[in-house]
């Protein structure tokens, strides 16, 4: 009987004993899983804006370490949580630097491109007031000038709404579009295309 | 009254010094968008203006745009450095 009772508690120690073995990393890998959340989520802000994949990828990965934690596997959260902070970190760091390329860009545009579309606009008002183009240039070369302005115009105008509402990334990416169409005006213009629009 | 005359297209340029402006052809400005004329021996601005604009009877809008070197319509200078607008 005695020797009955010794092996229930041996074996009831012993269980507690496994049990206190795993159990002692879930404290340390809920915590570095909630270090590397914060991380996350601290560089969500401005990282989701200009580098919206890599955020995705960060997330995945977060949300397949909370499976693991739900599943007892500490041992995993505990190596990829730390991985999981610094990557966040990097994120953080890559954002700020590339948002600080994209508003010295903007600010190369938009000082620049409304001076480019004010000469295309001058010298369409003065060809359209002249009773003959010069030499070289058709009626309907001067139409398609007309409705690539148009375009430029309307396109100049989104990329600076997009600035105003804080989409950098959108209103670089609209401007250099205009970039693009203001050199095909300029040439069908016969005017000379400033370096700028060339790259 | 002052009576804005026509240039005389077959006026000779007064050959003197460039006083045309050449900040801007510097290139420092790399979207500067502006188009130059370098005044040639025969040229008027009547004529500058039906090269670039197919009508030389917009020569004032060249005028016009060079208002800070320019007095005279009918007084260009070779060499002078011109804004097309």
């Amino acid at each position: 009987m005695f020797r009955h009772v010794y092996s229930f508690i041996i074996m009831i120690l012993t269980a507690t004993l496994l049990a206190a073995c795993g159990g002692g990393d879930k404290g340390p890998a809920e915590t570095a899983l909630k270090a590397a959340e914060a991380a996350i989520d601290s560089a969500k802000g401005e990282a989701s804006k200009y580098m919206p994949d890599q955020v995705k990828s960060l997330e995945s990965a977060l949300a397949a370490a909370r499976e693991k934690l739900s599943k007892g596997d500490y041992k995993a959260v505990l190596s990829e949580a730390p991985t999981l902070t610094a990557k966040a970190q990097e994120l953080a760091s890559a954002a700020a630097a590339k948002k600080a390329e994209l508003t010295k860009s903007w600010e190369g545009l938009s000082s620049g491109m409304p001076r480019v579309v004010e000469a295309i606009q001058s010298r369409v008002d003065i060809l359209s007031q002249s009773k003959k183009l010069p030499a070289g240039m058709s009626a309907e070369t001067l139409a398609q000038a007309k409705a690539g302005l148009n375009e430029i115009t309307q396109q100049w105008t989104a990329a600076t709404e997009a600035s105003k509402g804080g989409n950098l990334m959108d209103a670089v990416s609209k401007a250099s579009s205009v970039k693009v169409k203001a050199a095909e005006v300029l040439t069908l213009l016969k005017m000379p295309v400033p370096e700028a629009l060339k790259s | 009254m002052a009576e804005k005359k026509n240039p005389d297209p077959w006026a000779i340029p007064d050959i003197g010094p460039d006083t045309g402006e050449k900040k801007s052809e510097s290139g420092a400005d790399a979207y500067d968008a502006t188009q130059w004329h370098e005044v040639q021996k025969g040229e008027t601005l009547w004529k500058i203006a039906e090269q670039y604009y197919g009508d030389g009877n917009l020569y004032p809008k060249i005028f016009d745009a060079n208002r800070d070197t320019l007095k005279d319509p009918n007084r260009i200078n070779i060499g002078q450095k011109l804004r097309i607008p």
